[in-house]
């Protein structure tokens, strides 16, 4: 740069970038080795605070079983204009009971089709909100605002 | 007597959903790829559009030709805002001939009326609202039976993001009105309010035609993703209902526009990128037949 106001061109901004990127890179490098230092030393110096045996290990959750919807994407996107066209009657109880109702897996395929991002593990609550957002928006776009709907 | 040109607007009450860069990619791609005359007004006192145009791709600085041509302009008197100032002036001939010095070439079937400063204040300025309604009607007049202006096939006007005396002008004379809006709920709920509300506000005047369409559509291998597509089933649900209620020709287009950084420099850069060209194209195609 010819002078301290110059703004760098992009070409130096992708530079700075890649510099900056490295520099941190390098940093969490850093942190993780000296972690793991923390960690061998502590492991050397504390006693276990547990036997190591089966009954007073944790129990670890096994995997949740990947269930696959009961209805097809054409079935979710009619379920989900039907439940609109109900919350612009102002039917927000029928509607929210409704979609309670719902599989986790019937929820995230509609989910799917309404475009709401997906986190990896759907939960039933985040599903829940992404599918009610979408049918607020549809009824406020009616001009008719929905009830307020029960706390989930 | 020369045959009217067909009239656009492109509005939208959301800001930042496309309507400058829209038109001026129609008109770009209108007047490059046809033999048709195009000629588009900048009514926005933002005047992103007469920036576009006037500021050099590769300088940054004002385009020389546009620059001159601008200044002879404002000072010979024939800006848009001198136009509708000499309109507005009570018991006063609308006596404003119009040629080259009130319209831009671009290029040879592609013409330009560029927006002004002034009209920032326009609106505390004048008091009669509703005298100020037959102004573009009135100005396009000029223009059709000027002799120092071809006869142009399309009009089209980019209107600034609120309702005007400009827009209101514009609306109460246009034969189609294009209403750009993005995949997300603001920019729908925009268009509602534009269809609920228009023929209200430009009563007594017949309402024209509405077409709204996905601008800045989100695709996934070139095809809109879900979320858009929610968004495209929603805005074309609001001008069904609007349809009805209203009793209005509201419609939603099937033709999209991808979002894509090509378009957003294509004022700039001096035209509609190629891979983009065939979706103005089909875009332009069913506003023209709306038109009919």
């Amino acid at each position: 740069m010819s002078n301290e106001f110059a703004f760098r061109t992009a070409t130096e901004e992708v530079e700075h970038l890649a510099l900056e990127l490295a520099e941190t890179r390098a940093l969490l490098r850093e942190i993780s080795q000296r972690l793991g230092l923390i960690e061998r030393h502590a492991k050397r110096l504390l006693p276990p605070t547990a036997p190591k045996n089966a009954s007073s290990r944790p129990r670890r959750r096994p995997a949740p079983a990947v269930t696959p919807p009961t209805i097809s994407t054409e079935e979710a996107r009619a379920l989900f204009d039907g439940l609109a066209e109900s919350l612009r009657r102002g039917e927000a109880v029928a509607v929210d009971e409704q979609l309670r109702s719902l599989s986790v897996p019937d929820l995230a395929l509609m989910a799917k089709e309404l475009g709401v991002p997906i986190p990896h593990r759907p939960s039933r609550r985040g599903l829940y909100a992404g599918i009610a957002g979408r049918l607020k928006e549809s009824a406020m776009l009616s001009g008719r605002f929905p009830q307020r709907q029960s706390a989930d | 007597m020369p045959a009217s040109p067909k009239t656009v607007a492109t509005i939208n009450f959301k800001g930042g959903v496309g309507k400058t860069t829209v038109t001026w990619c129609l008109a770009e791609a209108l007047s490059s790829f046809s033999d048709s005359r195009v000629l588009v007004f900048d009514l926005d006192a933002q005047m992103s559009l007469t920036q576009g145009i006037a500021l050099n791709q590769d300088t940054g600085f004002l385009e020389d030709r546009f620059a001159k041509w601008y200044q002879t302009s404002k000072d010979r008197k024939k800006t848009i805002f001198d136009a509708l100032d000499k309109f507005a002036r009570p018991s006063s001939h609308f006596d404003f001939p119009v040629g080259l010095d009130f319209v831009y070439q671009v290029g040879p079937r592609l013409h330009f009326v560029p927006s002004v400063e002034d009209l920032y204040w326009m609106e505390l300025d004048v008091f009669d609202r509703d005298g100020v309604k037959d102004f573009i009607r009135r100005l396009l007049g000029k223009i059709v039976s000027s002799p120092k202006l071809p006869s142009y096939d399309y009009v089209l006007f980019d209107c600034p993001p609120s309702f005007t005396l400009l827009s209101y002008s514009v609306l109460s004379c246009c034969d189609l009105v294009l209403i750009p809006v993005n995949p997300d709920f603001f920019a729908s709920y925009g268009t509602r309010l534009i269809l609920s509300s228009l023929k209200m506000r430009i009563e007594p005047f017949p309402v024209p035609r509405l077409r709204v369409f996905m601008n800045k559509a989100r695709t996934y291998g070139n095809v809109p993703t879900k979320e858009t597509k929610f968004y495209m089933g929603e805005v074309a649900r609001v001008c069904r209902e609007a349809a009805e209620s209203e009793g209005i020709d509201a419609g939603f287009m099937t033709a999209w526009i991808p979002d894509r950084v090509g378009i957003k420099r294509a004022i700039r850069s001096g035209g509609v990128p190629s891979e983009l060209l065939p979706d103005f194209k089909t875009l332009w195609q069913e506003v023209s037949t709306s038109l009919t």
